[in-house]
């Protein structure tokens, strides 16, 4: 099936989790934040949210740093 | 992407540098943060040009154009940031349809030097973006450039310019002013 990753069309095999996606993609779910759709995906939902022919997945870095707590 | 090298130079214009430091003092003394946009280049670099050192060679220039900044949404903005994800998709599809891309990422060190911190290692997963990090420890502030990557526990400098004007002539450097 066909879907969007980042604006860019990409083949994938069905089923596919937005985890299973993100694998291929070798990114960790800690390191991402996920929207299908433009619905927020949270983390621990990463592993039972599949993907639907011609959705829309747009993934940003985590951005975060500081100091130690 | 990884190819970058510490050859590579991080060119901002005067208005995104202007942009950068009025974020980072009205938030203080939290922690600002936000996003950098523009394009980038491979280019060769002359003997003696910014970045290139001596004898020049192969690196990446990118183009800081416009400064986006985001929320700081951790629970404790004085020592630590976190970027709102919301405003992060927001601006990466704005970018997406104006063909620019991410090239830099900024946060402040409101009372400690323009260095990454261990943490600023650990959380570094985005590996194709310099980070810059604003000092306002002094009574005027500094900044400084750097390849991050969370992995490899990479933490390179990266040359930092201002462009004058129009983008053209005179260029400068982070610390100083």
């Amino acid at each position: 099936m066909e879907i969007i990753v980042n604006g860019k069309a990409r083949d994938v095999e069905a089923p596919l989790s937005v985890a299973q996606l993100l694998d291929a993609l070798s990114m960790r779910p800690e390191m991402v934040h996920v929207q299908v759709n433009g619905e927020m995906v949270p983390r621990e939902k990463m592993a039972a949210v599949t993907l639907q022919e011609h959705d829309e997945v747009d993934i940003v870095m985590a951005m975060g740093g500081g100091r130690r707590l | 992407m990884g190819k970058e090298t510490a050859r590579d130079t991080l060119v901002l214009h005067p208005q995104v540098l202007e942009d950068v430091l009025a974020h980072c003092r009205r938030e203080a003394p939290n922690e600002a943060c936000g996003w950098i946009s523009g394009v980038r280049e491979a280019a060769r670099l002359a003997g003696g040009q910014a970045g290139a050192g001596q004898g020049g060679g192969e690196g990446v220039v990118l183009h800081g154009q416009r400064a986006h900044p985001m929320r700081n949404v951790h629970p404790n903005p004085v020592r630590r940031y976190e970027m709102d994800p919301v405003e992060q998709f927001a601006v990466m599809r704005r970018l997406r349809q104006a063909g620019e891309e991410l090239v830099a990422i900024y946060h402040s060190h409101p009372a400690t030097e323009p260095v990454p911190s261990q943490t600023d290692i650990d959380l570094a997963y985005t590996k194709d973006a310099v980070y810059v990090i604003v000092s306002l420890m002094d009574d005027e502030p500094t900044w400084r450039g750097w390849w991050l990557d969370c992995d490899t526990r990479r933490c390179e400098e990266v040359t930092v310019l201002v462009a004058a004007g129009d983008g053209a002539g005179s260029l400068k450097d982070g610390r100083g002013g």
